[in-house]
């Protein structure tokens, strides 16, 4: 793993997302600790961390397909929480819907964002 | 999803005159019907909807043990394994070298929630077993399937439940073609989305989760109910459904 590239995979992000990125951490899934991040929240690492084990078990559990690539959350109040999942690695991010629109994000910025992730890892 | 009501689908006799009066809360699926077992005289007693619930969490509890390391910690366990989250290391302020130190203190922060009462709170309520004790009503149901059939005119959505927050209400919209375990589900949504919720401070309004064979499992938040939809993702419009669809759920759920 390249971790001038995992803080190149941020910036890419930030530049997708034009302003909305309020904070975002990468992190390897099971630690909840951020190896890269940006305006990091080391609270929102450990939760996001916990959410998306329980999830990959509740999905298999109620015999859904597992998680793919993302899942996320539209809160109210104009914040959109992602969190990406490659490999072992998981990348949470609050983003501020109210600068950037949804299409944008999942089109774009998230499909950008992962490809930076995966040459990052596999440098 | 039949399971959880008993295995009496070869008993079951809808079409019999005597039991025309008794609408089952669950329909099965036509994919899902099954021959009629040798034998049978068609003519057993509808299983109460009370006990259909037990026979649903019996099922539940017994696939929750067969499956290993699928069932969640209980709370004697977590008091063995505590997570320790708010360690010194989590908590220090390290050094971002993306970001300047003065720009940094001007973005956004999290409110600080107690993660540890979060967390807590989680782990008690992670063994519950939601059940459902009531119906929809015959005009909110269609009111559901109408919103729905505006976006699946190409057949995108695959499955749709309707849940009461409380989850005193269920109602399968539309069924899907195997086994699913929607309440498991719902468990795990509530207690996520109470845990988002009281971490930022916002009401979760909807939740999407890409899943694997390019599936999207989304939960819209109403007033007073979720709605589960699992789409294709690859057909699907999602951008009108969150939009358009999304609104006259709020609105009207």
């Amino acid at each position: 793993m390249d971790t001038k590239k995992l803080k190149q995979a941020i910036e890419v992000l930030k530049e997708s997302l034009d302003g909305a990125l309020m904070a975002t951490d990468i992190w390897i899934a099971g630690t909840g600790t951020p190896i890269a991040n940006y305006n990091s929240n080391p609270r929102a690492t450990a939760l996001f961390d916990r959410i998306t084990k329980d999830l990959k078990k509740s999905l298999d559990a109620a015999g859904f397909p597992q998680l793919d690539t993302y899942y996320l959350l539209n809160l109210e109040g104009n914040k959109i929480v992602a969190v990406l999942s490659f490999q072992n690695y998981l990348w949470g991010m609050l983003v501020d819907s109210e600068k950037v629109n949804l299409g944008l994000l999942l089109n774009i910025a998230i499909p950008d964002a992962l490809k930076a992730l995966e040459d990052a890892i596999n440098s | 999803m039949w399971k959880l009501f008993g295995n009496n689908h070869s008993k079951d006799n809808r079409n019999s005159p005597k039991k025309k009066a008794v609408k089952p809360l669950f329909p099965r699926h036509p994919v899902r019907k099954s021959t009629p077992s040798s034998g049978s005289d068609n003519k057993t007693k509808e299983i109460p909807f009370e006990e259909r619930i037990s026979h649903a969490k019996k099922a539940i509890d017994q696939r929750k043990q067969e499956r290993e390391g699928i069932h969640f910690k209980t709370k004697e366990k977590s008091e063995k394994q505590p997570v320790h989250i708010e360690t010194p290391e989590l908590t220090e302020k390290k050094h971002d070298p993306v970001m300047p130190e003065k720009e940094k203190n001007e973005t956004f922060q999290a409110p600080e929630t107690s993660f540890a009462a979060i967390q807590n709170q989680t782990d008690e309520n992670k063994d519950f077993i939601p059940t459902p004790t009531e119906k929809y009503d015959h005009e909110t149901e269609q009111l559901v399937r109408n919103i729905i059939n505006h976006v699946n005119k190409n057949q995108s959505v695959k499955a749709a439940y309707l849940f009461s927050i409380d989850f005193k209400k269920f109602a399968e919209i539309i069924p899907f073609d195997k086994d699913f375990f929607p309440f498991q589900f719902y468990n795990y949504f509530s207690q996520a989305s109470k845990s988002v919720e009281n971490f930022y401070d916002s009401r979760n309004d909807y939740l999407i989760i890409h899943l694997q064979n390019d599936l999207l499992l989304s939960i819209l938040t109403g007033k007073e109910n979720y709605l589960m939809l699992l789409m294709d993702s690859d057909k699907s419009n999602l951008g009108y459904f969150l939009t358009i669809s999304r609104k006259e759920l709020k609105n009207n759920l």
